[in-house]
């Protein structure tokens, strides 16, 4: 992840990205203050190796860093993961434009949506 | 089932016989055993002296194997003798029964006649049981299976003059004093819609008759035709059931023109048998042209057979096939329905019997092919109409409208509705149709044998008689989608919830005050929300700007999810958004102008975007998806972006693909290398895909 490509992924989300955060965040930290939004995981090198959205029910403060907070259950994501890159959207985006934001970033990052073979595939080190 | 007291043990209720002749010839309940004669081996030469062909035979029906018309004295016992069963439930007048003893073949054995019984939920119907020339029949004026396709008075545009369209006849009520059905329509449009119902059964549902005769019995009913000024015009045994067979044997009989009186002779054509032919006949011509048909096929058959030339032998063996034919034809047994007693015949006098004589008609079609769903719909939604109006629910304005058979202007007048206006009947129909008050749920469960009532139930009631406002505007061949998309579901649960109501809703001003209370009460889904939803919901399917639901949608938005609910559904979800209900009112208004139906801006005003009526069903079920108005298509940068998300996420499904097939390649521990002319296909691809890619992209300075 680069900040050119943040900028580029930024504008899919168009009128309803929040704030502009082009700069990677460790895991464990908050970004800001957003009840919704779309995260790319990177590793240390800096490359993306996930994507992913909130937009709960409850709407916290600092969604996404909970979101990402959550993945750490998961050894492979704790071992993996390094920092994120922020995508925060309004509160009132519709939970369509938030599902359609994180099928775009995946689709041109070239992350699978769901599908965590590759990843796991690399945990082992193949 | 309540039991008659003289009911005998094989006079049970015909459920469910089929319209279609089985392949026995003998009847199955034996109720006519004393009228027909065994098949008698001595009679007809056999089959086997003409081996080899198919030869039809005459088969007998009479006890000396004879056919001939018996002389009209000869029924003046038979009437005598039914005058006797009025005790037992006969309802007739003398006119009525000379015309039965003078259409059975052997009026003799009436003198031995007992009534049948049958129960209907009114009370009993009396059925008496004989075997009568099809000739002095005739097929249902009341089209029941045609009911659905229709031209209705009910449409503000039909007119009486307008052609070429099954026009719908009044539905006939029932004589104050007799078993009879009285009709008090136009005599030619009777006589057009039995034409048209004859040739329509010949069409749908061909029966084999004329090799065979009409095995099962014609429920037969005494119907008559009276001009507005009470005189007595036509009068018939109409068949109530057994149409399509009725009509096969009539199209089977032979018939030469000079057989006819010579003022029907001139300007029509009268080389085949139609019902209208026959109703110009009086009942004494009729008599002669069968005694004709009979004596003719009966003369021909006794001739020998000719020899020589093989094109007379042929000719020949035409011939005879088409007495036989005939005289096969030329019989029905039937079931005569000769009385009726209410249960409460001090409340109904003899008023259901024209219900009661359709109830039976509808519980014997249960499984019929060719009495397809519209149609029993159809009949259903007028047989709840009529129950309601039976139980006082309904006034007899209330009922016309929604029957809609007749004009329906002065009925819509008398509560204050415009009757230009097709779709304030449709909502008036609905709300009837809806209303809970009263005894009414309990009346449609029962007309329509249905433990539990639904709105499904009730939608198909509505569809019926609502589209007989635009029978007319729109015939059956036209509105396929008009009739699945309200098919699909055209109600929604609080129309049957909430109480609400139609009002005089007439001009643009009015559907604008109807939007703002609809706005007003939305949050209590009121009164105006209901009759706004009912309308705007019209206005939008009738132009076919909201279709039934189906995949089509989701192509014309590039492939976004929308919402693919019935339409009753959809105008349910836009009446909870403001956008939705002004969309609503420029459809009502829109729609009765005739003008295109536009799509609306963020402050509610048309905005006409050029969509075709699916374009714009694809829209407005995206936008109730989304609970937004932002469009989709039309907005390239959307499209574009959609487009490579497609491609993109077309490649990672791809690469994940591949990454399964080396996991089983390795679970399965394969090591050999797959063949080139395997793969190479897939690298064509994928050079291709990576050159074009680079191709369109631009890449950053230092990064080649």
């Amino acid at each position: 992840m680069t900040p050119e490509r943040y900028a580029a992924l930024a504008a899919l989300a168009g009128e309803w990205l929040l704030e502009h955060r082009d700069m990677p965040v460790p895991v464990g930290e908050r970004s800001g203050c957003e009840q919704r939004g779309v995260y790319i995981a990177v590793d240390v090198q800096g490359r993306a190796c996930y994507a992913g959205k909130t937009r709960p029910q409850l709407r916290p403060a600092a969604a996404l860093a909970g979101r990402v907070r959550q993945h750490q259950t998961e050894p492979s994501k704790r071992a993996e993961w390094a920092a994120y890159w922020a995508l925060p959207l309004r509160s009132d985006t519709p939970p369509w434009a938030v599902d359609r934001l994180e099928v775009d970033v995946c689709a041109r990052l070239g992350l699978p949506l769901r599908n965590r073979r590759w990843r796991a595939r690399a945990a082992r080190g193949g | 089932m309540p039991t008659h007291p003289n009911a005998p043990a094989s006079a049970g209720a015909p459920d469910a016989i089929p319209d279609v002749v089985e392949p026995t010839s003998t009847d199955p309940a034996g109720r006519f055993a004393s009228l027909r004669h065994p098949h008698d081996p001595a009679g007809p030469a056999p089959a086997a002296d003409r081996a080899g062909e198919d030869i039809v035979e005459p088969i007998p029906v009479t006890a000396d194997g004879r056919l001939v018309v018996a002389p009209a004295s000869s029924a003046d016992r038979a009437v005598r003798h039914m005058r006797h069963l009025t005790e037992d439930g006969l309802n007739l007048p003398d006119d009525s029964l000379i015309r039965l003893a003078q259409s059975v073949v052997e009026p003799g054995l009436l003198t031995r006649a007992v009534l049948a019984p049958q129960r209907t939920e009114y009370g009993w119907i009396y059925q008496l049981h004989a075997r009568a020339w099809i000739t002095m029949l005739n097929v249902a004026v009341a089209n029941d299976r045609l009911v659905a396709r229709a031209v209705y008075a009910a449409d503000p545009g039909y007119s009486a003059a307008a052609g070429g369209n099954l026009a719908a006849v009044a539905l006939p009520s029932s004589d104050p004093a007799a078993a009879r059905l009285v009709f008090d329509d136009d005599l030619e449009r009777i006589l057009d819609a039995a034409d048209r119902n004859f040739a329509g059964v010949l069409a749908n549902n061909p029966q084999q008759v004329g090799a065979r005769l009409i095995e099962r019995p014609l429920t037969v009913v005494v119907q008559v035709v009276v001009a507005p000024d009470g005189t007595l015009v036509a009068h018939e045994l109409a068949t109530v059931d057994g149409n399509s067979r009725l009509s096969s044997g009539l199209a089977e009989l032979h018939l030469q023109p000079e057989w006819l009186p010579a003022r029907l002779r001139r300007n029509r054509v009268t080389d085949r048998v139609t019902p209208s032919l026959l109703m110009n006949l009086d009942l004494a011509e009729r008599r002669e042209l069968t005694r004709r048909m009979a004596h003719w096929a009966t003369t021909r058959l006794a001739q020998p057979p000719r020899t020589g030339p093989a094109r007379a032998v042929a000719a020949d063996h035409k011939e005879r096939d088409r007495a036989a034919r005939t005289l096969n034809a030329l019989t029905a047994p039937v079931e005569v329905i000769v009385g009726f007693r209410d249960d409460d015949p001090a409340r109904y006098g003899n008023e259901r019997f024209a219900s009661a004589v359709r109830s039976l008609l509808v519980r014997m079609n249960v499984a019929v092919t060719a009495f397809d769903d519209g149609a029993r719909n159809a009949v259903q939604a007028e047989e709840v109409a009529l129950g309601l109006h039976a139980e006082g629910l309904i006034d007899d304005t209330e009922r016309d409208i929604l029957i809609g058979r007749s004009d329906v202007s002065a009925a819509m007048a008398a509560k204050g509705l415009d009757p230009t206006l097709a779709d304030l009947r449709f909502a008036y129909i609905a709300w009837q149709l809806t209303r809970t008050d009263g005894n009414r749920n309990r009346v449609i469960r029962t007309k329509l044998h249905e433990r539990r009532l639904l709105l499904k139930h009730r939608e198909p009631l509505v569809v019926e008689l609502g589209l007989r406002s635009y029978s007319a505007t729109w015939p059956e061949g036209e509105r396929g989608p008009i009739r699945r998309a309200l098919d699909s579901g055209c109600l929604w649960q609080r129309l049957v919830e909430r109480p609400w109501g139609v009002e005089s809703i007439a001009t643009d001003d009015d559907v604008d005050v109807l939007a703002e209370y609809a706005l007003e009460q939305r949050a209590t889904g009121g009164y105006a929300a209901s009759l706004l939803g009912v309308l705007g919901m019209v206005a939008l399917v009738m132009s076919g700007h909201l279709l039934a639901p189906g995949a089509a949608a989701e192509r014309l938005v590039g492939g976004e999810a929308v919402d693919r609910t019935d339409v009753g559904s959809i105008v349910s979800k836009l009446l909870d958004l403001d956008w939705g209900v002004w969309l609503l009112r420029n459809a009502i208004k829109a729609s009765r102008a005739g003008a295109p139906i536009a799509w609306i801006d963020d402050h509610g005003e048309p905005d006409d975007r050029g969509w075709t009526p699916a374009q714009f069903d694809a829209q407005l079920r995206l936008a109730v998806h989304r609970r937004s108005l932002r469009p989709v298509v039309g907005n390239p940068a959307d499209e574009l972006r959609q487009g490579w998300t497609e491609v993109t996420s077309a490649i990672v499904r791809a690469r994940d693909s591949f990454e399964a097939y080396e996991e089983l390649r390795h679970e399965h521990a394969a090591t050999n290398r797959l063949l080139w002319v395997e793969v190479e296909g897939a690298i064509a691809n994928l050079d291709y895909l990576t050159d074009s890619i680079k191709y369109i992209a631009e890449r950053p300075r230092g990064d080649r």
